[in-house]
């Protein structure tokens, strides 16, 4: 079994390329709006308890994070 | 630096994008493995936090008169180790575990809303932190994991200020516990949605729901709970919030409120609860039996149904948390009879489990172990939990520590043993590599050998009256032994947990490599690489029965040959 796998041909150039491609085409498109909108609830939430001006930045950032998630390409 | 070659010769630098560094490809990422990942490892670092809040508790018990800690952070400390372990612990390991393997369990290249899913794993990373950062403050939750109104109130009717018998919560403390639920709310309900959708729209050609594998059917029963569970929940944090700054009285009874209407809102989540913590690990260990037993589950049709009857059940059964109040006769004839029946569909599954394993060729790696331990652990726990639906003697029982015995044989002994029969069966798929079998083993005894000394004396010292919640006791009341017992065993615990901790380092660095299939299985997962290609197959697999990986590896004796379902 080892042998055979130890005989097993490396991918060829192009069948690396095109698997790279594949992997480029189907996996999810990368954003960095969920992580932005998480951490901006989280500002807003702790400006419940901490001062009103953390509490409105937080809204500020929450519907900048929105509108960035939402008008993102994808 | 990154560099981009134009043509032969010419190579222009330009700066790395967030998303090409290490760091950026995690925080940007949507690809439901590497979530996965991380829910998985938020939540063994949650873990250790809440078993050194255990151990703490342990260690101010396990001598009367302790002194180890004060009675106010003695409050904080364990209110905050049920906080993590069942919301920051329990919970995200599981959906890290549904992440993880559903979508290859179904046949899917990713969950229904990849954004989506990253934003329910960092919600939950910062609604922990925000959490945990109120030790910081000095300022944690400390009114218990479950917030009793009008306690949590932050002053009491009439007044501006606590005292005077007045009992009340003053201080960020509850506010903390109040917004950091609303926090991880938010994240059940977009990991429990994107659940949802995927099961029911991204399962491969011929996956009936009736072939489909029973973590699945388990996670997709779960999530449906949390749907319908977290909504109360949230009402109730956020009426306990306007109460606390906003002038109203939701639950005070001096202003037209009812203390009674929060523990309703509260149970009314907090029983699902309970099924949501054990549902998901019902079906991982409906996964580790066959596979260790060779023999396909045995009754299918019922460990999914039944879980199904649990599910609905779980939403009638919330006020046996609530006997002692003095609900009206009738209301205790109802729960009390719900209570039990819910005993029913717990019990088909013992018995399938059972039946799965009898007669088969049974292989006791580390997985089936826990998978074995969960269902004696499990069996403890339901069969103290039937007890305390019998309403006079929970009048007894009730707020004792044999009600900590009994919560602790269904999450610790039932969610956690099957937590780690998922982990050690489906790391070789996670990482490539296989976790140390005799480091598992060892782990394993010290586990089940810990979880007996440290919670079955708990039954007699809840008989005997020992309250829970208290700081220290007295040392005439005949409990010194049998804490210092329970405390013996929470070491043990702490011990197998390092035990764990060191198997994971050495396997991530010198481990064996697992290969593909290393358990001989049943299921699609077990039909990628380890791990799996970001893609994770390259042709959506078609299925025809229940083992669409024991059917392919076995074309001969293929289960559509012989079986119609």
């Amino acid at each position: 079994m080892a042998e055979d796998q130890g005989q097993r041909k490396q991918p060829s150039k192009k069948q690396k390329a095109s698997n790279e491609a594949l992997d480029q085409f189907i996996k999810p498109k990368q954003s960095y709006w969920p992580f932005a909108l998480a951490a901006s609830l989280t500002i807003t939430l702790a400006g419940v308890i901490s001062h009103p001006i953390v509490l409105w930045v937080g809204v500020a950032l929450v519907v900048v994070s929105l509108a960035g998630w939402g008008l993102e390409r994808h | 630096m990154a560099t981009r070659t134009i043509t032969e010769g010419v190579t222009i630098a330009r700066r790395r994008r967030l998303s090409e560094t290490y760091i950026g490809e995690w925080i940007m990422t949507t690809d439901h493995k590497k979530i996965g990942v991380m829910y998985i490892v938020t939540a063994f670092f949650f873990f250790l936090v809440g078993g050194v809040d255990a151990l703490l508790i342990r260690t101010q018990l396990a001598v009367p008169n302790g002194k180890v800690l004060t009675p106010e952070v003695y409050n904080q400390i364990f209110t905050m180790h049920a906080v993590t372990m069942i919301f920051l612990f329990i919970m995200p390991m599981l959906t890290g575990l549904g992440n993880y393997v559903v979508p290859l369990m179904i046949g899917a290249r990713d969950m229904a809303f990849p954004r989506l899913n990253a934003f329910g794993y960092w919600i939950i990373l910062f609604g922990g932190l925000f959490l945990t950062s109120s030790f910081l403050f000095g300022a944690a939750p400390n009114a218990g994991w479950f917030a009793y109104a009008p306690l949590t109130e932050l002053s009491g009717p009439g007044t501006t200020s606590c005292g005077n018998a007045v009992m009340c919560t003053p201080g960020p403390n509850m506010d903390f516990w109040a917004l950091g639920i609303l926090m991880l709310g938010i994240s059940s309900i977009s990991a429990s949605i994107n659940f949802v959708v995927t099961i029911l729209k991204l399962r491969a050609p011929g996956m009936s729901i009736n072939r489909m594998p029973l973590f699945t059917w388990m996670t997709l029963i779960t999530a449906f709970l949390l749907l319908f569970a977290i909504p109360s929940v949230t009402m109730a944090s956020i009426l306990i919030l306007l109460d606390r700054h906003l002038g109203t009285h939701f639950y005070q009874a001096g202003f037209g409120g009812d203390p009674l209407l929060w523990q309703h809102l509260f149970w009314s989540f907090g029983h699902p609860e309970v099924y949501i913590l054990i549902l998901p690990a019902f079906g991982i260990i409906s996964e580790v039996l066959p596979v260790f037993a060779r023999k396909p589950i045995f009754g299918y049709t019922f460990i999914a149904w039944s879980g199904v009857a649990i599910g609905f059940l779980s939403f009638t059964v919330w006020a046996h948390h609530m006997f002692a109040v003095g609900l009206p006769l009738v209301a205790q004839a109802f729960f009390a009879t719900s209570t039990t029946l819910i005993a029913i569909p717990t019990a088909v599954k013992i018995f399938n489990w059972v039946g799965t394993v009898y007669g088969g060729k049974l292989s006791f790696k580390a997985p089936m172990l826990f998978a074995l331990g969960f269902i004696a652990m499990f069996l403890i726990g339901g069969l103290n939990g039937a007890a305390l639906a019998i309403v006079p003697f929970d009048y007894q029982v009730t707020d004792t520590y044999f009600v900590v015995s009994h919560l602790h044989y269904v999450l610790f002994g039932g969610s956690v043993f099957g937590i780690f029969a998922g982990i050690f069966y489906w790391f070789p798929k996670i990482t490539g590599k296989l976790l140390n079998e005799r480091l598992g083993q060892v782990q394993f005894w010290l586990m089940l050998i810990g979880v007996n000394v440290t919670f079955f004396p708990m039954h007699i010292m809840g008989l005997l009256g020992m309250p829970r919640r208290i700081y220290t006791y007295p040392g005439n009341l005949g409990w010194n032994e049998l804490n210092l017992i329970a405390t013996i065993g929470a070491f043990t615990l702490g011990i197998a947990f390092l035990v764990f901790l060191w198997n994971f380092v050495i396997t991530l660095r010198s481990g064996k490599e697992a290969g593909t299939d290393p358990w001989n299985a049943f299921t699609l997962e077990w039909d990628t690489e380890s791990p799996p290609k970001p893609y994770n197959f390259l042709e959506v697999p078609t299925v025809r029965s229940r083992r669409p990986f024991y059917d392919k590896k076995n074309p001969e004796t293929a289960d559509w040959k012989s079986v119609t379902h």
